[in-house]
């Protein structure tokens, strides 16, 4: 027998299939109740659907809240901490407005770092300038120098003072004792005295860091008078880095605060909670 | 009655959901035939007839009148059912499950012989007409095709279907459905002639 004869033709193929296809129909009869058990399915279905379409629209209304409140959140806590070096200028008005006029003395190394670090922060240099009047008033000489502005080439200049000069200013200068006394310089009533000075500072620190920053200022500030004048006394140096320190801790603290109520602020409004501090400002 | 059939679809879609149960009972037992044809088990043709009713129910909204007819998309959709329903089973069933000595078992079958794939093959030579031994001996080289090839032959040549629906109710290339007919039959071929060999 030929292989091709093997092949069904169509005609064996329909009647085998429609024998096959009576056969599964005896075996596999339709159910009676087919419509009864279709709709409830489909009522079943349309229960479930709706419960999960519930649950699904709950779920999307929290998953595009929460982000959105979280995003401003963020971006409101990133701009509170948004570290600013110019900040305190603007957190505490009036700061950056007292700028001494302070210049370089480009004859001394050291002078020229102090101005312009003391350009930087221009209070500073005032406040110490100021506080440094009193305190050097054990050289006379220095009085006069001191009150002033550091001006350009007014190093130079000082350098350029004889020892004659310098010994004529010292006459003319007004003692230590005259000066404790009342705290008033005779010669300058620009002059005011130590106590005066100290409740009118206002010192914004320019870093965190102050002791090491301020102390090389106010040493290098020193060294440029040093140069004229008779060195500062221990005992007073050490009471200006004090007071001057403890300024600039009352100014952190209170850039803190208004940081604190800022963060505070944008808690209220994301209505989240923000954790007590310990220590009350 | 293309119009009546648009007209209750209509009316589906509008929010009478109770006529839908007229469309059950139109198809119910055609839509049973057809998918008994290249499913075996009882259980798995009732439960996928009505996964399919409730999926076209479901997705009555995407029928489409111009691109086939209401049958030839619910055969589509039953066709997807079917197959889902065996691989969830894991169970493509290839032969037919004729028990011996049962009602459903065709006359002259004693039982399955040993190492044979098919059962309900005639142990002895059949006194009937030949062409009566090799109807029976297709039937069964039928039975061992897979699910999608029984299900081709039965819409080509029970149900005359145009190969254009027979490729959108398979979801296939209507081209490729000529040379895959023709193959299916060489495979028969191969299979009458070993059937054949085991009964002689």
């Amino acid at each position: 027998m030929k292989q091709t004869d093997l092949i069904p033709n169509d005609d064996a193929l329909r009647q085998a299939l429609k024998r096959r296809a009576e056969r599964r129909q005896t075996e596999c009869p339709p159910p009676a109740d087919l419509e009864n058990l279709v709709m409830q399915r489909i009522m079943q279905q349309a229960e479930s659907t709706a419960a999960t379409g519930r649950k699904r629209q709950r779920s999307r209304v929290y998953s595009l809240i929460l982000p959105a409140l979280s995003a401003a959140a963020a971006v409101l806590i990133g701009i509170l901490l948004w570290p600013d070096t110019e900040k305190p200028s603007a957190v505490i008005p009036g700061v950056g407005s007292q700028i001494a006029g302070i210049a370089k003395d480009e004859t001394h190394p050291s002078t020229t770092t102090a101005d312009i670090e003391l350009q930087e922060q221009p209070l500073v240099a005032q406040q110490t300038k100021q506080i440094s009047t009193p305190v050097h008033q054990l050289g006379s000489n220095r009085i006069s120098t001191a009150r002033e502005p550091i001006s350009v080439g007014e190093g130079s200049s000082r350098r350029d003072e004889t020892k004659e000069d310098r010994s004529r200013q010292a006459d003319s200068a007004p003692t230590l004792a005259d000066r404790t006394g009342n705290g008033a310089d005779p010669q300058n009533n620009n002059h005011e005295p130590l106590e005066d000075l100290i409740a009118g500072l206002t010192i914004v620190p320019q870093s965190a860091d102050l002791g090491s920053g301020v102390t090389m200022r106010l040493g290098e500030h020193c060294s440029v008078i040093e140069e004229h004048a008779s060195p500062i006394p221990a005992d007073k140096q050490a009471l200006v880095d004090i007071y001057i320190a403890e300024a600039a801790l009352q100014v952190a603290y209170q850039q803190r605060a208004q940081a604190e109520a800022l963060r505070a602020y944008a808690a209220s409004i994301t209505g989240e909670e923000t954790p007590k501090e310990i220590i009350a400002f | 009655m293309a119009q009546n059939e648009q007209q209750l679809i209509n009316e589906i879609l509008g929010g009478r959901t109770e006529a839908f149960g007229q469309l059950v009972s139109r198809y119910g037992g055609a839509l049973t035939g057809f998918v008994a044809s290249f499913v075996s088990h009882r259980a798995d043709v009732d439960e996928v007839v009505q996964q399919s009713f409730v999926a076209a129910f479901e997705h009555l909204r995407r029928y489409d009148a111009r691109r086939a007819s209401f049958q030839t998309w619910l055969w589509r959709i039953a066709h997807h059912a079917a197959l889902k329903h065996l691989k969830s089973q894991k169970r493509f069933t290839l032969f037919s499950d004729f028990a011996p000595g049962s009602a459903a078992s065709p006359s002259g079958i004693v039982s399955p012989r040993p190492g044979s794939a098919l059962g309900g093959f005639p142990t002895e030579p059949s006194t009937a007409d030949v062409p009566s031994r090799r109807l029976k001996l297709l039937e069964a080289a039928i039975d061992s095709l897979p699910p999608t090839d029984q299900l081709l032959l039965n819409l080509y040549y029970t149900e005359e279907r145009p190969l254009t629906d027979i490729a959108y109710i398979l979801d296939t290339n209507a081209n490729a459905l000529g040379s895959r007919l023709y193959r299916i039959r060489q495979r028969l071929a191969q299979t009458i002639k070993r059937l054949e060999y085991e009964t002689d």
